[in-house]
Formats: structure tokens, C-alpha cells, sequence
């Protein structure tokens, strides 16, 4: 604070002592440490809150995600045998009629539908939208930023409860019956099914809040990019995290209002019958799409963006080496960000008119330049870098393999006439769960294990983090990969059942998934051992640049710096700057660094 | 960092003097400029959304005007353009106030600024009297309502139901963005008779009168949108 | 950081928060300012509705077409203008940090995007093929159960809107029989259902066909509801609460350049399906639907 102009800081100077400790400190009581924690309005508690409310929603979308593989594994068959003139009927290949939820062919249809409904509201809702952006964003924002905390850190708090609200109205949704309206909300379904029922307003509603949730994180983070830098950070001093983070709540504060809009109108509809969107009253269910994915288009690369954002600082990190066109994938976050908005028409291409499908088509395929800078800029960020293969570097090449593919078989979406074959095909399914997955959750899990010893002030067992590596990557293109296939062959998606040439897909598939359970439980193991008996971590065990790293402890401090820092070079000078180290050789130094003089601040003292 | 004596933290020791004046920032903000510029941008974000969250009603009206004229000629004769135009009235001359109360903040004019969010907070709820008794009230009874609910028989064309969905929506929504802002005032008279507002910290004061602003720019557009099609 | 000094009495102008020129956002608006704006906001609001009058006037005195979206683009205008002014006066804008004016300029641009391509879509869809022009059939095709009329049988809820059969159109079959009941039973008619009964006359009789029998007896009663008709008739369509307004209206309606095929003042009731092949029955004109006896 010794930078701060004397007269005027802040109005809680008095009782900074305790604001040394690290922020995960407990308090006098459990109880105590229980209030501590529910009203904290410190960022970096909230987003480790969000952290672990976002893993436990991962874990209940992966949970009626394997739900679906498993149903699929047989495709669902009324089988009628006649034995001595007697009749059965007997109902196979589904799990739901086996385990007794479901009674007929009709009913097994309608756990189908829910389950896989349920798994695209909570992963997409309650997941990936606020998964990077809330846990690690919050986390992490200011301390790259060389900030106390985010701008409001009250709406912050709020925002965590707000999160905590809708999930609530999704839970009660789904315990009281589920929909099955597929995560999109599409009228009239949404306006019909279940009628006199609340379980689809519930679930509205929980996608409705979420919303605020949503804007009042993308509203902070722009605040405190542009009030809350420190003391000689200019905009393209800022780390690459920051750029696309600053993306992303752009298209959070302008696109998150539409879909609120939007869903209080379905509410409305739907509770009120006011005709807008319900055919039977003269409303246009095609606008509701639109409305649906003026949001949800964009709401896209609120989801990708934080995941680019990440992998920037991976490869830079990791590679130890400037990165390649730091300007050009700055600006291209924001390139994305604006392309986003006027392409979401690639979405109804089958239900809307020509002129604005073929319109939408072309636009749609301006994003892929944006996204090919970023990808050939990491790419020839990693040509003659200093490659060092940590878990998070893994999860970084993972996700250049990854989300190039899903990337590429968008462009064969974006085009309109192939497009209309693939239209609501597994091609679509997989092309969306290699850019989500492939390349947001990837890229999500990167950075915890990256973060991690920053967060917890404890270092994860790299073996392990390698093999939970491995075996999520195998197992994600395991599951994945058939889906083209059968995609591009007509299976379509949505369907509890199917002709037996697709069988051996959906088996792999079913099997990848299995996979790909016990990739993300041997890392869920070990982060639960690096908690209870990891070594400690040093300030900066990876010898990044960026003030997180270099400034502040691990785990930081309450008030994140002893000093406020003076950013005195940039986020990724390895060519000039070589980070302090605790021992020798605790990491990796990059060739051209050897022999220079070292400038920077020492954490943690 | 060092200790700071306590009259430099907020409401402490300097009880006799009124809390504007020794308002400080928030400890993460490093100058009281700085938290007010936050304060102000997170504000208009926050308008950006509020656009944002009408917009999709005023795309529902230019699909539907576009696609339906006559309904909405014919809806549009339907109501009395003269309420209409006393309720611009009544929320241009809100949006006055507004601006006046800030203006008194400003330059410290505590009275002038109490007197303001006062006439403010009236105008909002004579706003809502007329809407509610001469035009809901009048509409409801009559069956110009929304989808399921119409029942008005003197119709020229069969999408009207439409039309009225599209009324009752956005002058909805607006209203209920008057009922807040109301709530707003009644919080910032209070504080206001506090003296917590003054030429040092009126953040809260800028920031409502920035809402009502905005909520009367959707009510310039929607009474013409709604009043005077011909 | 010399705030106090900076913050005397004497604030009327900039007041610069010291540190390093952040003095947008403290200005301080004279009142004289606050009231000129409002004046123009005022001279808008009245420019505004006089346009609306101007317009009705100049069609009906020079006989002209004034296409539709001259009325649009001209409120449209006058509203941008006075929204402008409130941004940039009342809101402070004109002084403010300009990146607040950069969240708005791109918000607009957001609203336009979603307006432009949404519109692009909606009002194209028959570019290729005609029948995909078949916009979602006219107020509703039946077959849905709404709360209960006026003269539903008694205790009923709900009531079923016949398939085939547009909300709209079940509005005028309710009105039907609630006039009948209300006649039989020697009753007043409410005013809009006098009015119903008034425009059913005028439309069957257009159509050549006969009156049913509480129509008849409307027609037996009519002078009792002549002030009504009167007023709210005005040249026999328009049910505005104002007579001269609804008068002027209809004036209006008949002259502003409609150019889809279906509308047309007089026979509106009859065509309204005109660009949907499948609308069919939903559109069936009021006549041909008697009411439910």
C-alpha cells in the first residue's frame, strides 16, 4: 500500500493485521469460519466457492451425462414374441425399464428426454457459463490485475448467491419431475409439455436468474479492467487471461439481457398464455429461436473465450516464451466477441427463410478467423519455446487438438447446405462437445492444475495429474469421435433409440465415457490427496510472469499484495525477466534468459 | 501499509460532521475519483443491460408491426393517445426532477435535493394511477388482453390478440421498472434525510437518477410506438 | 489530495478530484440548463403528436397515401432526438468519461443487430418459396382452453375455442352469444357489445346475408344504444373511447400506404388470410361462423 497517496485510503486501515494472513486461514470456530466464508465479500473466496459449486454441478451433469451413454449403449426395442399363442411383450435395451423407472417403451422415451434435457440445463447453465469466468476469473482477475479485489466486491457476493438461487429453482426442478424440453427451451414444447405443472417454469426460471448471475460478473470484471490496474499496467500490459476475460463479460452484459427477456416472455407464455411465441394463440415459435439464440450464440463464446483465455497463459507459461502476436490475440478476443453477435442465425438454419439462412452463412464463417489467429499464434508460440510437459502444458496441447477439431467441423456446420444434412444430427452433438468440452472444460481443468498451487497453497502429484490426463483425453475422443461418424450417417440426436447399424458407435461412445469417469476421478483423487498431504507450493512454482505469480504468495495474502505492485515489465518478458526461484532449479529457465539480470519482486515475504 | 487515524474511516470520530463529508472510498479503490468513475461505469453497464432487457420487446413490436400493420393501426386506435401523452408528461418532468436532485446533491442544497427525490417518487406513482386506473383497469374489463385472455370482439384484424400481448408486455415491463425505481427513491429519501448525500458523495443519487433516465428514453419511444400509429 | 479545498462552496463548475484528471463526471449542470432541456423535451412531446395529427390531416385534406413508414420513421426520429437529449444533458453524457458514451453507442449496435436480422429473416421467408410465407395462422387455430367467457354455461371454467377457429374469432362468437343472452333476457347491452352488434349488422349485411335472430331484436332496440353508436362508431368501425379520434383514425387507416394485399378497410374481415394458404378456417369471416346457439 506504500504506493497509495497517504491522506486517502481506504476506510478499513485500522484492522489490516489479519488482512496478512493467508486468505484460507480459519477462523477462531468451525462456525465462525462458516459466516467468515458465507458473507466474504474477498474475490478470491468467492471464486473458490464457485470453484467447488461448479465442480458438484459437473459432477451431477457427467452423472446424467454417463445416464445417456448407458441408455444408449442397447438401443431401446419393444420386442413382441409369440410362444404357444400367448403374447409378450417385453421391453429391452433400456436401462431406465430395467431399473424399474420406466414402464413401457413410451415412459423409458420420457426418462430419456429428461435426463438428457437435465444434462445440457446443468452443464451449460450452471457449469460452463459461469465455470471459468466465476471461479477462476474471480480468482484471479485482480491479482493479475495488481488489484485488492474486483470493483464492486459486494455484487460479487451477490452474484455467488444469485448463483446459488437459480441452482436451487434447477434442482427443485429436477427433483420434482425433470423437463424434457432439451436444454433450449424450443416453444412450443416449452409452452406445452407438462402443462398445469411448474417443473418447466421452475427450470425457466432457474436459467433466468442464473442470467443476473451472469451479468454481475461480467460487469465487475469490466469495471476492474478499466479502474482497477495497477500503477504502470497499460491495456496491452494486461495478461492475455485479462484481454479474454474482458471478452467475455462484454458479451455477458450485452447478451445475458436478451435471454432474460426472453425467458420471462416464455414465463409469461407459459403461465399467462399471452400469444407471443405459442403457435395456438397466433404467436411465432421461429422468433422464439431467435431470441433464444441471440443469447445463446453468443452466450457460446462467453463459454470459449475464458477457455482461449486460459490456454494464452498455459502456453505462454509453460513454454516460457513471449507470446507469439500478443496484440493480435488480444484484439482478437474482442474481434470474437463482436463477430459473435451476428451469427446466430447458423442455429435455425433449417427453420428460417433463405435469405437470412444464406445471410447467416456467411457471417458465420468470419469467426473462424479470429479463432485460426489464436490458434496459430499459441502454435507459433510454441515453436522453439521451452517446452515444459506439466499436466496444465498437456491440457494445453490437448486443447490445440482438441478444439481444432471442433472448430473446423464447425465451419462444416456454418455451411448452409451441408448443414442441412447435418442438422440436428450427433455431427452436431460431437462438433459442440469438442468445442465445449474439448475446449472449454480441457482448457477449465488446465488452468485449475495450473492455479491450483496458487489457490491452495499445495502442489498436486504430477504423475498422476499426467495420467488423469491421458486417460480424459483418451476417453473424451473415444466418445466423441464415433458421434461424427454416426452424424454424418443420419443418427440423430435426441433419441432414445436407433437401427442396429449404429451400434457399434454408440457402444464406443458409451465405453469412452466410462473412460473419460475415471480420467476426471483420478484427478478429483488427486486434488483431494494434494489437499490433505500435497507439499507445499512455493510462490511461483512454474516461474510465470504474471503478478499472481511474481507478487503474491501462495496462497495470497487477505489483501493479495504486502505492497500494491508496480508492473515494471510485461506479463510474458521471459527474454528479459527470469522469475525468482526458492531453490535452483525449480524450473526450467528459458535458454536466452541465462546470464541476465533478474528483476522481480519476491513473493510471500 | 500504515495505520490511519480513525476520523479517516468513514462515520467514527467524526460524528458532528454529516457522513458526505467524510465519506471514503471503498479501501480497494485508490482515489475517491476512481471509485466514483467505477461506480458511474458499472451503472451505465448495468443501463446497457436494461436496453438490452427492453429490446426484445421492441424487436417483438417491429416483427409484428412489419408483418401485421393493420392490427397494430387498428390496435393502436384502440387506445387514448391523450393518457398517454399526460404520462410522457408526468415522467419527462420526473426525469426534471431527477436531474435537479443531483444537481442539489452537487452543490450541496440538501433541501432542494429532499424536495426533488420527493416530487420524483410522486410523479412515478401518479405514472402508475393513470396507467393502472385509466388504462389497465378500462382494457382488462373490456377483454383487450393478451393471447388466452382476449375476448374483445370488435376487431378488424385477427392477430390484435398480438397487438395486445405486445401492449401489455412492454408497458408491463416498463411499469414494473417504475415500481423499482420508486422503491429506489423511497431508499435514497431516507439516506438523503441522513445527509449522506452531498458535493463529496452522491454516487447512489447520480446512479437511480441514471435508472429513472433510462426508464423515461423507453417511455419517449414506446409512447409513439404505442400511442400514435396511424 | 486537497479535497476538501477543492470540494468549498464555490462547486459550480469543474470540480477536479485531484489526482490524475479524472475531472469528467463532476459537472455540475446549471439549472438553467436543466430547464431549457426540459423545455425541448416538452416541444418534442407535443411535436411528436402533432406530427401524428399533421399526417392524418394532410391524407385526408390533399386525399393522399402516406406509406407506413413515414409514421414510423418520423415518431421514430423525434424519439431519438429526445432521447439524445436526455443522454447527453439529464444523463451527463456530454461531460462524461466518453468510454460511458462507447457502452451505449455499442449497445445500440447490439439492438440493431438484433432487430436488422431478426427483421431480415421474418419479413423474407417467402423470397423463394411462397408457402413458407405462411406466417403463423391468424390469431391461433382453436383447439385450446381458455378461461370462460361472458354467458359460458354456468360454473364452467374453461371452455374450448373450436378447432378451426382463431381467438379472435371465438371473442366475436362469445360476444354473439352474450348479446343474445343479454337481449333475451331484456337486458342493456354493454357499450362494446353494442358496437359488436352494430359492425355484425353492417358485415352481414355486406355479405348478403341474413340476420340471426338477436340481431334482429338488436335492430328492434337499437335506438336505446344510438348516443353509443354514435360516439363510438364514428364512421361505422372504429371503437375508440374518442369519437373524433376514432373518426380521424379511421381516415388515417384508409389513406396510409398498406400495401399487403389482405388489408383493405372494408373487407378486412373477409381477406385477413390472405397471405397464408393453410390459415383457411381460422380466418373465416365472423358471418359464416354463426354464433353458437
Amino acid at each position: 500500500m506504500a504506493s497509495i497517496s497517504g491522506t486517502n485510503v481506504g476506510a478499513h486501515g485500522h484492522d489490516h493485521a489479519h488482512h496478512d494472513e493467508p486468505y484460507l486461514t480459519p477462523k477462531s470456530s468451525l462456525w465462525a469460519t462458516i459466516i467468515d466464508w458465507a458473507t466474504t465479500i474477498d474475490h478470491k473466496k468467492i471464486g473458490v466457492m464457485y470453484l467447488v459449486a461448479v465442480l458438484f454441478m459437473f459432477f451431477l451433469g457427467g452423472v446424467a451425462a454417463l445416464a445417456v451413454r448407458v441408455e444408449l449403449l442397447e438401443p431401446t426395442r419393444t420386442v413382441t414374441t409369440t410362444v404357444n399363442g400367448e403374447t409378450t411383450v417385453q421391453i429391452t435395451g433400456s436401462v431406465m425399464h430395467s431399473v424399474g423407472m420406466a414402464t413401457d417403451m413410451a415412459s423409458a422415451g420420457d426418462w430419456y428426454n429428461k435426463i438428457f434435457t437435465l444434462h445440457g440445463l446443468i452443464m451449460v447453465f450452471l457449469v460452463i457459463v459461469p465455470s471459468i469466468p466465476a471461479s477462476l476469473g474471480n480468482f484471479l482477475m485482480p491479482l493479475m490485475l495488481g488489484a485488492k479485489d474486483v470493483a464492486f466486491p459486494k455484487l460479487n457476493l451477490a452474484s455467488w448467491y444469485i448463483y446459488l438461487f437459480g441452482s436451487f429453482f434447477a434442482i427443485a426442478s429436477a427433483v420434482v419431475g425433470g423437463v424434457d424440453t432439451g436444454w433450449t427451451f424450443y416453444t412450443p414444447y416449452s409452452t406445452i409439455t407438462d402443462a398445469g405443472h411448474w417443473k418447466v417454469v421452475f427450470m425457466i426460471l432457474a436459467a433466468f436468474i442464473l442470467g443476473f448471475s451472469s451479468i454481475l460478473t461480467g460487469l465487475n470484471f469490466i469495471v476492474t479492467v478499466h479502474k482497477l490496474r495497477a500503477p504502470g499496467m497499460g491495456w496491452f500490459d494486461m495478461p492475455l487471461f485479462v484481454w479474454g476475460m474482458y471478452g467475455t463479460s462484454l458479451i455477458q452484459v450485452l447478451a445475458t439481457p436478451v435471454i432474460g427477456i426472453t425467458l420471462l416472455l416464455l414465463i409469461f407464455e407459459r403461465l399467462f398464455h399471452i400469444g407471443i411465441f405459442d403457435p395456438r394463440m397466433g404467436g411465432d415459435p421461429v422468433l422464439f429461436q431467435h431470441f433464444f439464440w441471440f443469447y445463446s450464440h453468443p452466450v457460446v463464446y462467453v463459454m470459449i473465450l475464458p477457455g482461449m483465455a486460459i490456454m494464452s497463459e498455459l502456453i505462454a507459461v509453460f513454454c516460457r516464451k513471449k507470446v507469439f502476436g500478443y496484440r493480435a490475440v488480444a484484439f482478437s478476443s474482442l474481434a470474437i466477441a463482436a463477430i459473435a453477435f451476428v451469427v446466430w442465425g447458423h442455429h435455425l438454419f433449417t427453420s428460417q427463410g433463405e435469405v437470412a439462412a444464406a445471410v447467416f452463412s456467411a457471417l458465420t464463417f468470419l469467426v473462424a478467423l479470429p479463432s485460426a489467429v489464436k490458434v496459430f499464434n499459441w502454435v507459433a508460440t510454441l515453436y522453439k519455446g521451452s517446452i515444459d510437459l506439466k499436466t496444465p502444458m498437456w491440457y494445453a496441447l490437448g486443447f490445440l487438438f482438441l478444439f481444432s477439431i471442433g472448430g473446423l467441423t464447425g465451419l462444416f456446420l456454418g455451411a448452409l447446405s451441408v448443414d442441412l444434412h447435418l442438422h440436428d444430427t450427433y455431427f452436431v452433438v460431437a462438433h459442440f462437445h469438442y468445442v465445449m468440452m474439448g475446449g472449454t472444460i480441457i482448457a477449465f481443468i488446465g488452468g485449475i492444475h495450473m492455479w491450483w498451487p496458487k489457490m491452495f497453497g499445495k502442489m498436486y502429484n504430477e504423475f498422476w495429474g499426467q495420467t488423469g490426463f491421458w486417460l480424459v483425453f483418451i476417453g473424451f475422443n473415444l466418445t466423441f469421435f464415433p458421434q461424427f461418424i454416426m452424424g454424418v450417417h443420419g443418427m440423430p440426436r435426441r433419441y432414445a433409440s436407433y437401427v442396429d447399424e449404429f451400434l457399434i458407435y454408440h457402444q464406443l461412445s458409451t465405453v469412452g465415457s466410462w473412460v473419460l469417469l475415471l480420467g476426471f476421478l483420478v484427478h478429483f483423487f488427486n486434488f483431494v490427496h494434494s489437499l490433505a498431504a500435497g507439499p507445499k507450493a512455493p510462490p511461483n512454482p512454474w516461474g510465470a510472469l504474471t503478478l499472481e505469480w511474481t507478487d503474491a504468495a501462495s496462497p495470497p495474502i487477505t489483501h493479495n499484495f504486502h505492497h500494491e505492485p508496480v508492473v515494471t515489465h510485461g506479463p510474458y518478458d521471459y527474454d528479459d525477466v527470469v522469475p525468482a526461484q526458492t531453490k535452483p532449479g525449480e524450473f526450467p529457465l528459458p535458454p536466452k534468459a541465462e546470464g541476465r539480470t533478474v528483476h522481480v519482486v519476491k513473493a510471500g515475504h | 501499509m500504515t495505520s490511519f487515524p480513525v476520523e479517516n474511516s468513514g462515520l467514527g470520530a467524526a460524528a458532528d460532521r454529516p457522513y458526505h463529508e467524510t465519506y471514503r472510498q471503498a479501501e480497494h479503490f485508490r482515489t475517491q475519483a476512481d471509485e466514483f468513475d467505477a461506480v458511474k461505469l458499472g451503472v451505465w453497464l448495468f443501463l446497457a443491460t436494461e436496453i438490452l432487457l427492453f429490446s426484445g420487446l421492441f424487436v417483438f413490436y417491429g416483427i409484428m408491426r412489419m408483418l401485421h400493420p393493420e392490427a397494430f393501426i387498428h390496435g393502436s386506435s384502440l387506445l387514448d393517445w391523450r393518457w398517454g401523452l399526460l404520462n410522457t408528461l408526468v415522467l419527462l418532468y420526473s426525469s426534471y426532477t431527477v436531474a435537479s436532485a443531483v444537481r442539489c446533491a452537487q452543490v450541496g442544497d440538501q433541501k432542494g435535493l429532499q424536495r426533488n427525490i420527493l416530487i420524483t417518487f410522486v410523479m412515478g406513482l401518479l405514472f402508475l394511477v393513470i396507467k393502472f386506473v385509466f388504462e389497465y383497469a378500462p382494457k382488462y374489463a373490456e377483454g383487450k388482453l393478451p393471447g388466452f385472455w382476449y375476448s374483445y370482439p370488435n376487431w378488424e384484424s385477427p392477430y390484435e390478440p398480438l397487438w395486445w400481448g405486445m401492449y401489455w408486455g412492454a408497458t408491463g415491463v416498463h411499469a414494473s421498472h417504475v415500481i423499482i425505481g420508486m422503491g429506489l427513491f423511497v431508499w435514497l429519501y431516507i439516506r438523503a434525510r441522513k445527509l449522506h448525500f452531498g458535493p463529496k458523495h452522491y454516487n447512489a443519487v447520480e446512479g437511480v437518477g441514471l435508472y429513472w433516465h433510462i426508464v423515461d428514453v423507453v417511455w419517449i419511444f414506446l409512447f409513439p410506438m404505442l400511442y400514435l400509429i396511424h | 489530495m486537497a479535497h476538501a479545498a477543492s470540494h468549498s462552496a464555490a462547486h459550480a463548475a469543474h470540480a477536479a478530484h485531484g489526482d490524475h484528471g479524472h475531472d469528467h463526471g463532476h459537472i455540475v449542470i446549471p439549472q438553467r440548463t436543466l430547464l431549457v432541456v426540459f423545455g425541448i423535451l416538452l416541444l418534442g412531446t407535443l411535436a411528436t403528436v402533432a406530427a401524428a395529427q399533421i399526417e392524418v390531416w394532410f391524407a385526408a385534406t390533399f386525399d393522399v397515401v402516406i406509406p407506413q413508414w413515414v409514421n414510423v420513421a418520423v415518431a421514430l426520429s423525434i424519439a431519438a432526438v429526445k432521447s439524445t437529449v436526455v443522454a447527453l444533458y439529464f444523463m451527463q453524457l456530454r461531460y462524461d468519461n466518453p468510454f460511458n458514451s462507447l457502452v451505449v453507442v455499442f449497445t445500440l449496435f447490439t439492438l440493431a443487430f438484433f432487430l436488422g436480422f431478426t427483421m431480415l429473416d421474418l419479413g423474407s421467408r417467402k423470397a423463394l418459396y411462397d408457402y413458407k410465407g405462411s406466417y403463423v395462422t391468424a390469431g391461433g387455430q382453436g383447439n385450446i382452453s381458455v378461461p370462460a367467457r361472458p354467458g359460458a354455461p354456468a360454473g364452467a371454467e374453461y371452455e374450448t375455442i373450436p378447432a378451426g377457429t382463431s381467438i379472435a374469432q371465438f371473442a366475436r362468437i362469445t360476444a354473439a352469444r352474450q348479446a343474445e343472452q343479454t337481449l333475451a333476457n331484456g337486458g342493456t347491452l354493454p357499450a362494446q357489445l353494442a358496437v359488436f352488434c352494430a359492425q355484425e349488422i353492417q358485415r352481414l349485411q355486406a355479405d348478403g346475408k341474413p340476420l340471426p335472430p338477436y340481431l334482429v331484436k338488436f335492430e328492434q332496440v337499437r335506438e336505446q344504444y344510438a348516443a353509443i353508436l354514435a360516439k363510438k362508431m364514428g364512421h361505422g368501425h372504429a371503437d375508440s373511447a374518442h369519437a373524433e379520434q376514432g373518426a380521424s383514425a379511421n381516415h388515417a387507416r384508409v389513406r396510409t400506404g398498406l400495401t399487403l394485399p389482405e388489408f383493405s378497410q372494408h373487407s378486412s374481415h373477409s381477406k385477413d388470410s390472405g397471405h397464408s394458404k393453410d390459415a383457411g378456417p381460422a380466418a373465416t369471416p365472423a358471418g359464416d361462423n354463426p354464433a353458437a346457439k
